[in-house]
């Protein structure tokens, strides 16, 4: 089933909270990642494995370099996961 | 709180020497904490990871390089030369590409409370790639995991995933 897009920002920020050490009701979809969130090039790779994990998508070298804020992971990842949900209906 | 609860920890015992204290009442010099971090860290790859020397090949070779991406001292106590510290060390947040190591450093005779510190490790492959935590270094790392929950009133807590 897919995920709206309200649940998948959820899930997400629920991953960023956990990986940097951020409480969750200071993270919105403007944060951005590294100046806002503090994630440094270490805390970036995690956060990928971790949606990989939790979302099933392993994000592309060309996806890491678009990763600025918040909005620009859940809207890749949007994407990506209403992709598979058509592919397979 | 000088032991958090795991599986496992990694004991070094050391005796301060007059070379590691400064030039006031023979009090242990701040920067020897960090080095006994890397004392104790090594001694536990040492001793608790059975393939350290495989692992130090493909650091020579260029294939592995661990990085230590963070470090934090919280000062406690003073200790003086003479006095013989423990050096408790645990893993924590133990993520793909890295983790940190907890040290726990008190007093051998009284058991007061030293310091506390902390490294975050991660592997990357020289040339500027994160790589996944060797696996024969893991399953130690994961022995030695420490229950977080104990850092309550930890300065540690800041730095650790809760």
């Amino acid at each position: 089933m897919t995920m709206t897009r309200d649940e998948l920002v959820t899930k997400l920020k629920d991953v960023l909270s956990k990986q940097l050490s951020v409480e969750i009701d200071k993270i919105t979809e403007d944060s951005l990642i590294a100046d806002d969130l503090g994630a440094d090039s270490l805390d970036t790779a995690e956060i990928a494995m971790e949606i990989k994990e939790v979302f099933g998508h392993d994000l592309t070298d060309e996806e890491m370099t678009q990763v600025k804020s918040v909005k620009n992971i859940t809207d890749i990842l949007f994407k990506a996961t209403s992709s598979k949900s058509e592919a397979s209906s | 709180m000088t032991v958090l609860a795991s599986t496992k920890v990694f004991i070094l015992e050391h005796k301060i020497y007059f070379n590691e204290t400064n030039a006031v009442g023979g009090v242990a010099y701040f920067s020897n904490y960090v080095k006994w971090q890397g004392m104790a860290r090594e001694e536990y790859f040492m001793q608790s990871v059975p393939a350290w020397r495989e692992i130090m090949s493909f650091v020579e070779q260029g294939k592995l390089n661990m990085v230590t991406a963070e470090e934090h001292s919280h000062f406690i106590q003073h200790a003086f030369f003479g006095d013989e510290i423990v050096i408790r060390l645990q893993t924590a947040n133990i993520k793909t590409f890295s983790f940190d190591m907890i040290f726990i450093m008190t007093n051998k005779k009284t058991g007061q409370l030293l310091y506390e510190g902390l490294q975050r490790l991660a592997f990357d492959d020289f040339k500027g790639k994160f790589i996944p935590i060797p696996g024969p270094m893991l399953e130690s790392v994961k022995d030695h995991e420490a229950d977080l929950s104990e850092l309550k009133f930890s300065k540690l807590k800041e730095y650790v995933s809760p």
